[in-house]
């Protein structure tokens, strides 16, 4: 079964390029970087338990550092994505230690709003990121090569996204993994089992950070330009709507909530109008018939 | 006989109520204390002060000689206090297994396979090894307090500190608990300080025993001192009859 599962994945992921229009490949690419980003959210929400809504920040601080490096400097693949993904996970760091003295409600206001004011930064700092003209990025330095379009982008991306999920696996089996999910279940358990819920929670959130800062880094791979406007609530929410589809702490759940979602608005293409109303309508049916997501489906049909 | 344990003096305060008012203790390596009394006689915070769960306001907490009381609750294990709780607190989504692994978070990992032949063989121990891979949200009630136990035992700890391990179970699972308890104190030597409602547990395991009412020491001594004394008699009134039992 699972198996099964692991052949048709890879059956789809080397025929994109082969069997794809352009317009295929590109939303093939952003469904590698909507994985990447909702694994690294899935991260902080399903695993660690904390609703924290900063992740599109840190997206953005990846974006723009690898764009504005890659700009100036025609720095070589990967350097200015690993420069973007540390600014996200310092930056991520030092808003988790304050944010983290809140819970539920008050520390999703807290980190939405600094996800706010991260966006007002990329809109106003004219002279680094060009404001609301948004920013032009030069194409992807390799080497000696310049990745121009989408097919030159793909097996990198697909790379870097097959390097996530690989971390995320490696960290659920871990004792840090471990200790998330026990602070996410009891934090007196997790205490007084020994574990340090709150190094435990600012750990949780700097891996999520780093997450969406690579996700970011991966952006101007095969895209010539990010508009402030792009990093706001609506990408949050789409993002937060394919990790709760998906199914919180499950990856292969996580992974088909990006695909499902991310190509649903594609299906819904020609109703036009209707279409943000059967999107919307699908969402609720999703959340009031599989609680637990596309992994909860699965997992009950298996058993 | 060396002290594993000393309250000195120790008081809770919460808003304007004394929960624990100027607690003197001392608890002897390998021994079984109880701590009793009437509801709202501030055990349970008692306890949760020696976790650090709550911090006294006077007083000091001493385990092995050196005071605790500069540690937060996550270095209790680390320094060889375990708690279980009153009320069920489990990773309830967690497998039985993952329960007792995260139990030993503060023992240094001797690798994935290690840690989980080391749970494994604390399950078979209180008879859960063939529930290990089910969520605990779905272990009986009884069972889901064996596990808490079980994961408190996990890091291996010289203090074991109990809240009420007998609430709710039933006569047949008491008497379980009971050699179970003698078990670990005498075979494995480990300390054990107990909060107890159920008397007859108390009256069996209990080398010494503590009184507490309104936050303050009012007995000390053997179970047969404690059951003759007026004062705590007179501290549990009409419930004499379950100090005499």
């Amino acid at each position: 079964m699972r198996r099964t599962a692991l052949a048709v994945v890879a059956a789809a992921v080397v025929a994109v390029p082969l069997l794809s229009t352009d317009y295929g490949v590109y939303l093939a690419n952003t469904l590698l970087v909507s994985g990447v980003l909702a694994i690294g959210l899935d991260i902080l929400l399903g695993l660690a338990g904390q609703f924290a809504f900063a992740h599109i920040a840190f997206f953005g601080i990846g974006v723009y550092a690898t764009g504005l490096l890659t700009n100036r400097f025609s720095l070589t693949f990967p350097l200015p994505l690993l420069v973007g993904a540390t600014l996200a996970t310092g930056v991520a760091l030092l808003i988790a230690i304050p944010a983290l003295r809140l819970r539920q409600v008050y520390l999703a206001l807290t980190t939405y709003a600094f996800a706010a004011v991260a966006q007002w930064v990329f809109h106003s700092w004219d002279a680094v990121t060009s404001g609301a003209n948004g920013l032009r990025m030069s194409p992807t330095v390799l080497f000696r090569w310049h990745l121009i379009d989408d097919r030159d982008a793909y097996p990198l991306l697909v790379v870097i996204g097959l390097v996530m999920v690989g971390a995320r696996a490696l960290l659920e089996n871990s004792r840090l993994g471990l200790a998330m999910k026990a602070v996410h279940e009891s934090e007196p358990v997790a205490l007084a089992s020994g574990i340090d819920a709150r190094r435990t929670k600012i750990v949780a959130f700097g891996i999520s950070g780093c997450y969406a800062g690579i996700a970011g880094g991966m952006l101007p791979l095969f895209t010539s330009y990010i508009h402030p406007d792009t990093l706001g609530l609506e990408t949050l929410v789409g993002i937060l709507t394919m990790v709760v589809v998906g199914g919180l702490g499950s990856t292969w759940g996580v992974l088909a909530g990006v695909v499902v979602m991310g190509l649903l608005p594609e299906l819904l293409r020609d109703l036009q109008v209707l279409r943000e109303l059967v999107y919307g309508a699908v969402l609720m049916l999703a959340v009031m018939f599989m609680p637990r997501g596309i992994a909860g489906l699965a997992h009950r049909s298996a058993s | 006989m060396s002290v594993a344990l000393e309250l000195q003096g120790v008081e809770v305060r919460f808003g304007g109520l004394r929960a624990v008012a100027g607690l003197d203790l001392h608890v002897r390596t390998g021994t079984i204390h109880a701590l009793i009394g009437p509801n709202g006689a501030g055990k349970s915070t008692a306890l949760n002060s020696i976790s650090r769960f709550v911090t006294p306001v006077r007083g000091d907490i001493l385990f092995e000689g050196r005071s605790i009381l500069r540690f937060g609750p996550h270095r209790m294990a680390g320094l060889g206090i375990a708690r279980a709780f009153q009320n069920l607190e489990l990773c309830g989504r967690l497998s039985v297994l993952e329960n007792v692994l995260v139990g030993l978070a503060a023992v240094p990992s001797r690798g994935r396979g290690a840690d989980r032949a080391a749970a494994m063989e604390l399950l078979d121990r209180i008879g859960l090894a063939d529930e290990a891979r089910v969520p605990a949200e779905r272990l009986p009630f009884g069972r889901q307090k064996q596990l808490d136990l079980a994961r408190a035992l996990a890091s291996r700890p010289r203090l074991l500190l109990l809240d009420e391990p007998a609430a709710g179970l039933r006569n047949r699972d008491i008497r379980a608990l009971d050699a179970m308890l003698l078990d670990l104190c005498r075979r494995d030597g480990v300390t054990i300080l107990l909060v107890e409602h159920v008397m007859s547990l108390v009256m069996s395991v209990a080398d010494r025993i503590t009184v507490l009412n309104h936050g303050e020491k009012i007995s000390e001594g053997s179970a047969a001192e404690i059951r003759t004394d007026p004062r705590v008699i007179a501290a549990y009134l009409g419930r004499a009859a379950d100090v005499a039992a």
